[in-house]
């Protein structure tokens, strides 16, 4: 986290909504600020000549206004705590939303996709996740060739899985 | 050794394990059900091709089996060839007994053209040539005509998967034409999922006729084939404990005495996204 984020997570903490963005008492603010940057008032000026920040007088004082909606959006997810899930769940719930409805199998590169977007972190993270799952859970899966992402297990390469529970019924 | 793990045409086909058996019966059943398109999906060594040469010598009608796989190309014209060029004798017998009837227009160009006429006829037309041998297997009283088309390797990553699905699809719109005709044809999971991506109208009728293969064996299967290779209790349990095996990892196994790498078994806990 840069000191540009850390203006937008304090800015989103103290904040309250306002047509403009957040809105943050000016005093306030600073002095939080300041517990973790030496030079507030530069970090506030630099955010106003950007154009991410306004400071306006707001009855006997001023406040400073938040105005980048996208930055916003970010700070709130990294403050939204994630969703306590089981990572075996997850991922078997990914792979029967995606899987085709006639072979059972998922594409690898839409589950990435999927734990990407559920638990917001970046592909890495979530190919991580998969291959722990994977390697924690190995008989619960079955793998098949093809895909857009290539599994490598042991020597053999694989792009589609499959829960094992699904594949014991044979369907038509 | 090897060859007890590929099926192979005119060698009499035994299914081992329940869940291939009842397989087969939802197989049949289709066809007896008038089902006119239909597809055995499983991922490489469910037994898909073992299944297909299962049905050689089926009460009902004739069975007629194409390996594509000893083919360069996979459209329509390649396959309908394939079918007839597999299946020579079958089709001279069909011709003869259209000999024997007094028969008039195309039915009887047909009944007299030579082998390598009647290749070539379903290489430059394949649907018609298709038609005239479903007509005659009607005329004969010897419907259904029940065509397996064993597509072999093909992946989503192979250009021929294009020619392969169109040449399907084609199948799929004639349906009326040649009503006494069945079409069977094996599928790897990757292009099923292909077909549903590029061919939906294609994949709508398909997921009607579908018969997914267990992707490994059940412990019942297992039991199976344990008794029929008199397989003793500990490498029972060691073969439990290797996870879900395919049927030909289970077979493998078994002509191997139990080598895990050269079954492809791969137990190494190393996997990573490439």
């Amino acid at each position: 986290m840069d000191r540009l984020d850390l203006a937008y997570v304090i800015g989103v903490v103290l904040g309250r909504e306002d047509i403009d963005g957040i809105r943050v008492a000016y005093t306030t603010y600073m002095s939080t600020l300041g517990k973790w940057v030496k030079d507030p008032d530069n970090v506030v000026q630099y955010l106003v000549d950007i154009g991410k920040a306004k400071v306006v007088k707001s009855g006997q004082g001023r406040s400073v206004i938040f105005t980048d909606r996208e930055m916003m959006n970010r700070v709130n997810s990294i403050l939204t705590p994630r969703e306590d899930v089981d990572p075996l769940t997850l991922v078997i719930e990914g792979i029967r939303k995606l899987a085709n409805p006639l072979s059972g199998y998922a594409d690898i590169g839409d589950v990435i996709k999927y734990i990407e977007g559920r638990l917001n972190v970046p592909t890495k993270e979530a190919e991580e996740f998969l291959v722990k799952v994977i390697k924690f859970h190995r008989g619960r899966f079955v793998f098949a060739h093809g895909g857009s992402r290539r599994l490598k297990i042991g020597s053999s390469y694989y792009g589609l899985v499959k829960v094992v529970g699904d594949a014991e019924v044979l369907s038509s | 050794m090897q060859r007890f793990l590929v099926p192979n045409r005119g060698s009499s086909i035994r299914l081992l394990g329940p869940s291939w058996r009842a397989a087969r019966e939802k197989l049949l059943g289709m066809v007896h059900e008038d089902y006119q398109l239909m597809a055995i999906i499983g991922r490489a060594g469910t037994g898909k091709t073992t299944l297909l040469l299962s049905l050689e010598g089926i009460g009902d009608g004739i069975f007629m089996y194409a390996d594509m796989t000893e083919v360069r190309d996979r459209d329509l014209s390649a396959i309908v060839s394939t079918v007839f060029a597999d299946n020579i004798r079958e089709v001279r017998e069909i011709q003869e007994k259209l000999k024997r009837m007094s028969i008039k227009g195309l039915l009887r160009a047909f009944a007299k053209a030579g082998p390598d006429e009647v290749v070539e006829s379903a290489k430059l037309k394949p649907m018609e040539t298709l038609k005239l041998l479903n007509d005659a297997v009607e005329l004969l009283g010897m419907a259904p005509l029940v065509i397996g088309i064993d597509e072999g390797l093909l992946s989503q990553d192979d250009p021929r998967s294009m020619d392969f699905i169109n040449a399907i699809h084609a199948f799929r719109n004639n349906m009326q034409a040649i009503p006494s005709t069945k079409i069977i044809i094996t599928l790897l999971p990757d292009v099923v999922n292909l077909i549903s991506k590029i061919d939906t109208p294609l994949f709508d009728i398909l997921r009607l006729g579908a018969i997914t293969l267990p992707d490994y064996v059940t412990p019942e299967d297992l039991k199976e084939v344990a008794q029929e290779y008199g397989l003793g209790k500990t490498e029972l349990s060691k073969i439990e404990a290797l996870g879900p095996l395919t049927m030909r990892q289970l077979i493998c196994l078994m002509n191997t005495k139990m080598d895990i790498i050269k079954c492809g078994i791969d137990t190494a806990g190393e996997i990573s996204i490439e």
